[in-house]
């Protein structure tokens, strides 16, 4: 059950995409995401698609383990389509029933949407597949540096993020636990009425709070103890540092934006 | 009654790269009063097969039966199998969540649907074969100490009256006055309860001390199986996996070797002492 949630787990398989700065796939990332939202045409996604298959081909993530990544956004994806199907306004009408109406425009817009949501979640899945939380936060605080000069707390929020990313995975293992445990206890999660769902849910929340607490206060100690103060003067073992083939792929994410962009708004 | 294992093949994460082989052709079966002790090394796989015992983990291949039904059949009633074949966690004393002992207790018996008289009297007697005083049945289980917090987590399970019990490291991270609680609380339900029992462990003075049969297994395998006498009279082999004999073994060994003619069959302190007493007095005669 939990073990479905991929968003956010590391996929290790040594390919050059994994080798790279994470702040190249980080800028990648974010530029496609920029990309698929200015196309006014198909002929864009194309374009999209095969960058993106491609990039996930000498991933050499399975293509199975990135789609089960989309499962548990499935619901919202639908709805997004749903609404856009149902309530955008129009003359080119195609189907009416009382309030309801599907125009062409909205037909249109709602297939946009979809595909805008199945590109956003696999081309930011493949940047969490192919990146340890550490290396990505290591990214996004040296990406954001220059912040620092406007006295925004750059380093906590990334240790922030970074201590936020490392206990997903430990949670889920203990979510995983405390649901066999409950179970062996004859907690039930189909069947019964609302009340025992509503316990059962409980058993495992509270127990899971409790740990996560814990956990916390044990960290904050360890730091504690290890004199934690801070981003300032502090160094790291293994600074990022640019290599040929990130300045390669920076060339590459640039094509591509420079294409794509141009194919999807003006052809 | 019995858990009888059948061929049963365990893998992680089938089909991706963090493909493991956690247990390989394993077969077992638990007869009804045993009391059965699995001991190995961490990452050895006892909380995995331990975890088949009442249908938990699903084997990529291979059976579980109870009593003769296979558990992972369409239509096997999994909540009846668990209220049957009750299962400690590692460190339950986790999964607590109620406001007071005795709420938390009844969780179990309140599940599986008993009545509401019922549910109150087997938790109570939980409670009480767990040594809980009576004061504490109202208090928030997370007020209590680690020994009494884990004790109260055993009788969540004891309250649904299983005939199997198995509890994974029931006394890792106790002081030695909270693990003989739960070790002699454990052996009362064997002798006089009539519960069958799985206890897994990685220390073997606990397990040789009652256990009337062992398993060890190494690398997702069993490695041997076999009375305790057997298993430890096999103990180079044991060492070869990193496990020993207890000390009570090794001790009568070399006061063999010394010349002494000892009984190397016994295995625990206090059957040692009497069996040294014992030749003393042979001698002095």
């Amino acid at each position: 059950m939990l073990r479905d949630i991929t968003i956010g787990q590391y996929y290790p398989t040594g390919s050059i995409i994994h080798k790279l700065d994470p702040r190249v796939k980080l800028a990648g990332t974010f530029l496609f995401i920029i990309s698929i939202f200015t196309f006014e045409n198909f002929l864009g996604y194309v374009v999209s698609l095969i960058y993106l298959g491609t990039v996930i081909f000498i991933s050499g993530v399975p293509l199975k383990y990135i789609l089960k990544g989309v499962k548990p956004i499935i619901f919202l994806i639908v709805f997004t389509a749903a609404i856009h199907l149902f309530f955008t306004s129009g003359d080119d009408v195609l189907w009416k029933f009382y309030a309801l109406k599907i125009t062409f425009t909205g037909l249109k817009k709602a297939a946009f949407m979809v595909i805008r949501l199945l590109f956003l979640i696999t081309g930011s899945s493949i940047m969490t597949y192919t990146t340890t939380p550490n290396r990505l936060t290591e990214g996004i605080e040296k990406s954001f540096g220059p912040l620092k000069k406007l006295h925004i707390p750059v380093h906590e929020f990334a240790l922030m993020m970074s201590l936020a990313l490392r206990f997903i995975p430990i949670l889920m293992e203990e979510a995983d636990k405390i649901i066999k445990a409950q179970s062996s206890r004859g907690a039930d999660f189909e069947e019964g009425n609302i009340f025992k769902k509503i316990s059962v849910v409980v058993s495992i929340l509270i127990p899971l709070l409790v740990s996560a607490m814990e956990r916390a206060r044990d960290l904050a100690l360890a730091m504690d103890a290890r004199c934690y103060h801070g981003g300032e003067g502090r160094t790291k073992m293994k600074p990022l540092r640019y290599t040929e083939k990130d300045y390669i792929s920076y060339c590459i994410i640039f094509v591509y934006m420079v294409s794509s962009v141009a194919i999807g708004r003006f052809i | 009654m019995s858990i009888e294992v059948r061929n049963l093949n365990y893998i992680y994460n089938e089909g991706t790269v963090f493909e493991k082989q956690g247990l390989r052709n394993i077969n077992l079966t638990i007869e009804d009063g045993e009391f059965i002790g699995i001991i190995g090394h961490t990452g050895s796989g006892k909380s995995t097969l331990i975890q088949h015992f009442n249908g938990l983990n699903k084997p990529s291949s291979g059976t579980v039966l109870y009593n003769g039904d296979d558990i992972y059949k369409k239509g096997f009633s999994k909540k009846q199998l668990r209220s049957k074949v009750g299962l400690v966690f590692q460190y339950p004393e986790y999964q607590l969540f109620e406001t007071t002992v005795l709420n938390d207790v009844k969780f179990g018996p309140k599940n599986i649907g008993l009545s509401e008289e019922d549910i109150d009297n087997n938790a109570r007697d939980a409670l009480e074969m767990a040594g809980i005083p009576k004061e504490m049945y109202n208090v928030s289980p997370l007020e209590l100490s680690g020994g009494e917090k884990r004790r109260v987590a055993i009788a969540g399970v004891l309250a649904m009256k299983p005939k199997f019990l198995i509890l994974d490291e029931p006394t890792a991270g106790l002081d030695p006055g909270g693990k003989n609680e739960i070790l002699s609380l454990i052996d009362n339900l064997h002798k006089k309860d009539g519960v069958t029992i799985v206890l897994v462990s990685h220390s073997m003075e606990d397990v040789a001390k009652y256990a009337t049969r062992l398993v060890v297994m190494n690398d997702g395998e069993i490695f041997i199986s076999g009375t305790p006498g057997e298993v430890f009279k096999k103990y180079r082999e044991l060492e070869k996996i990193g496990l020993s004999a207890p000390q009570t073994v090794y001790f009568l060994k070399e006061l063999k070797n010394l010349g002494y003619d000892v009984n190397t069959d016994i295995i625990t302190p206090d059957e040692a002492v009497r069996e040294i007493v014992k030749k003393i007095h042979v001698k002095r005669i």
